[in-house]
């Protein structure tokens, strides 16, 4: 099944149910009163069209649906997560009894065996979410696999495992049209690229974070690909390489304008700090206006909050050593009511821009 | 275009399958690293946990470090052994950033050089002597290099190490200011510091897992059993044989 048609199914029959509701509140209200026929004409095409939907799709036509459907997917959650939890600790019991050719069958066998339930269950109609649950199982698969692999063969870790990772859930994400599995690959990706930078330097991988400046190359391209490539952007992938972008950057720059010992050093730590902490807030701002441009709401969030964190470590750097504490709350508070202000301004800006 | 994608993901997992054993068995073709047997002195047996058959045993090192210092901070790690191991030391310590440049630096992948019975063991104080026997004594960036310094295969060991620095500005055990803050090399840890034993070999140590080896003082414990681990081509290690030890036999006398 086209997972982004079913999506698109399904926000249809919400316009529908959207559209009657409103309908009818019309017709309460006298405004709008559709003639016996024009009520019974549309009312036909619409169960025509639902019927069809239900059937090619699965989609949920009622909120009781809606309600049961959800329930099934906190089932289907908590019961793959046991399963997953019963076979780990399963193997983990029997592992010692196994030669070392069992454990490396078994442990190719699980990414691929999760992808390949993926694909028969994407295949056989069961549902975006079912699909979604078994890719990222399939991703948490390679995951382990490599991690286990590593264990049993005394392997020193490898930042290319980030690569291969990231690379395995990318390449579902786009294959199913998964907007979260697109988000944990982009992170790793991030990761590796990030891990490069330092081990560069002649550190060691694993503590990249350590350096969190090394994420900024990545997460700014991350950030930037959209503009470039994703013209016809069905699955709404931009705003997921947008978002993971922009929170790696917000992630550095907090780390960097709260501890500047983590930059290289040659520099004195209060200037790499006082630096990073305009930087950031320079950045949410910048987040804050490219969401209202392209009036996508969760973008001007993170921006929002990321800017309010950043002022918060910048006027705690200003006042908070020789400031009476009281007054120093006060400002805090005058200045949470100036950014109300600021935000009611953003949300009239971007109720505009829905409506044009 | 979706079958192509599905099939790319599959292609890197199996591609990533096969690299990584095409590269365990590279590390096994040859054992540059050296091949040791170790006691339970030097790889330490976790209790038996109820949920895992699994064995990993701990490698247990030490290293000769200034009198109640804990830090594995050799003192063969100093200022001119960190320069060579890539650490860029040139910032005076009278500079005004010495302190934030030096903390800032990461620890470094080295290879560090571990001796069996050598003569670190023999000069260590009598009660680190009994905890175990293999001491690091030296590390350097060519592993090759550290082989041709230390050519005994049996018992030098050439292990993946991290090393950190440590800007010293007080001195231990009385924490009191130093006149000249001075730098010291950590050996952070030895990569990998567990090492799995598969079958056969994990069936000799089944029965003990659930033994309790505490009867005596621990540092006079006698170890139950010795292992041959081989250090490959990549340095990673490998269990070659397992071998169970009389009591008495195991204890011998300190030098």
């Amino acid at each position: 099944m086209d997972t982004n048609a079913q999506r698109k199914a399904q926000q249809r029959v919400d316009r529908i149910s959207s559209f009657r509701k409103e309908l009818s509140q019309l017709e309460r209200e006298q405004a709008l009163v559709l003639t016996a026929e024009q009520q019974s004409g549309l009312n036909a095409h619409y169960e025509r069209l639902l019927a069809d939907l239900t059937q090619q799709y699965d989609v949920d036509v009622t909120e009781s649906g809606k309600r049961v459907s959800w329930g099934m997917r906190i089932t289907a959650l908590l019961g793959g997560a046991a399963f997953c939890a019963a076979l780990v600790l399963f193997l983990h019991r029997i592992w010692g009894n196994l030669p070392a050719s069992a454990h490396v069958l078994i442990l190719s066998a699980i990414p691929l065996l999760l992808l390949a339930a993926a694909e028969l269950i994407s295949h056989f109609g069961a549902g975006l979410y079912y699909t979604a649950l078994l890719v990222l199982a399939a991703v948490l698969g390679f995951v382990l696999e490599l991690n286990a692999l590593g264990n049993i063969f005394n392997v020193v870790s490898s930042a290319q495992a980030l690569l291969v990772w990231g690379s395995f859930a990318v390449l579902l994400a786009h294959a199913y049209g998964l907007r979260l599995t697109l988000g944990a690959g982009l992170l790793l990706l991030c990761s590796y690229t990030a891990s490069l930078l330092f081990s560069l330097t002649g550190a060691y991988w694993e503590d990249f974070m350590s350096r969190p400046e090394s994420l900024l190359p990545s997460a700014i391209i991350v950030y930037a690909l959209p503009s470039v490539a994703y013209r016809q952007d069905r699955n709404d992938f931009g705003f997921v390489f947008r978002f993971c972008g922009a929170g790696c950057v917000f992630f550095a720059l907090l780390f960097l304008a709260l501890d500047g010992h983590t930059f290289s050093g040659r520099f004195p730590v209060r200037t790499v700090e006082t630096l990073y902490q305009f930087v950031g807030l320079l950045a949410s701002a910048a987040v804050v206006l490219h969401g209202i441009r392209l009036g996508r709401a969760g973008m001007v969030n993170l921006g929002a909050l990321a800017f309010i964190i950043f002022l918060y470590v910048k006027l705690h750097t200003w006042w908070w050593a020789w400031m009476p504490k009281y007054l120093f709350f006060l400002l805090i508070g005058m200045v949470a009511l100036l950014l109300l202000y600021i935000f009611r301004r953003l949300h009239a800006g971007l109720s505009e821009r829905a409506h044009t | 275009m979706k079958r192509i994608l599905i099939l790319s993901a599959g292609v890197i997992v199996l591609i990533t399958q096969v690299s990584a054993l095409v590269s365990v068995s590279q590390n096994r073709r040859d054992t540059r690293g050296g091949t040791v047997e170790l006691t339970e002195r030097e790889l330490h047996l976790p209790r038996a946990d109820s949920e895992s058959t699994a064995i990993f045993l701990e490698l247990e090192w030490d290293t000769i470090t200034a009198p109640e210092d804990r830090r594995r901070a050799p003192l063969w790690l100093d200022a001119a052994k960190l320069s060579e191991l890539g650490f860029d030391c040139h910032i005076p310590m009278t500079d005004p950033q010495a302190a934030a440049y030096y903390k800032s630096l990461a620890a470094r992948p080295v290879f560090v050089v571990l001796e069996y019975e050598g003569q670190a063991w023999k000069n260590a104080p009598p009660d680190r002597r009994q905890q175990t026997r293999l001491f690091a004594i030296d590390a350097g960036r060519k592993a090759d290099k550290l082989r041709e310094q230390y050519p005994d295969m049996n018992r030098f060991i050439i292990a993946q190490g991290l090393v950190g620095l440590i800007y010293q500005d007080r001195s231990i055990p009385d924490y009191k200011l130093l006149p000249q803050p001075r730098l010291q090399g950590r050996i952070d840890r030895i990569m990998p510091n567990q090492i799995f034993v598969p079958l056969p070999y994990s069936k000799t140590l089944q029965g003990l897992r659930g033994r309790n080896n505490s009867t005596q003082d621990p540092d006079e414990r006698a170890p139950r059993f010795a292992a041959t681990i081989s250090w490959g081509r990549h340095h990673e290690p490998w269990v070659t044989a397992i071998r169970c030890l009389p009591g008495d036999a195991a204890i011998s006398p300190g030098p």
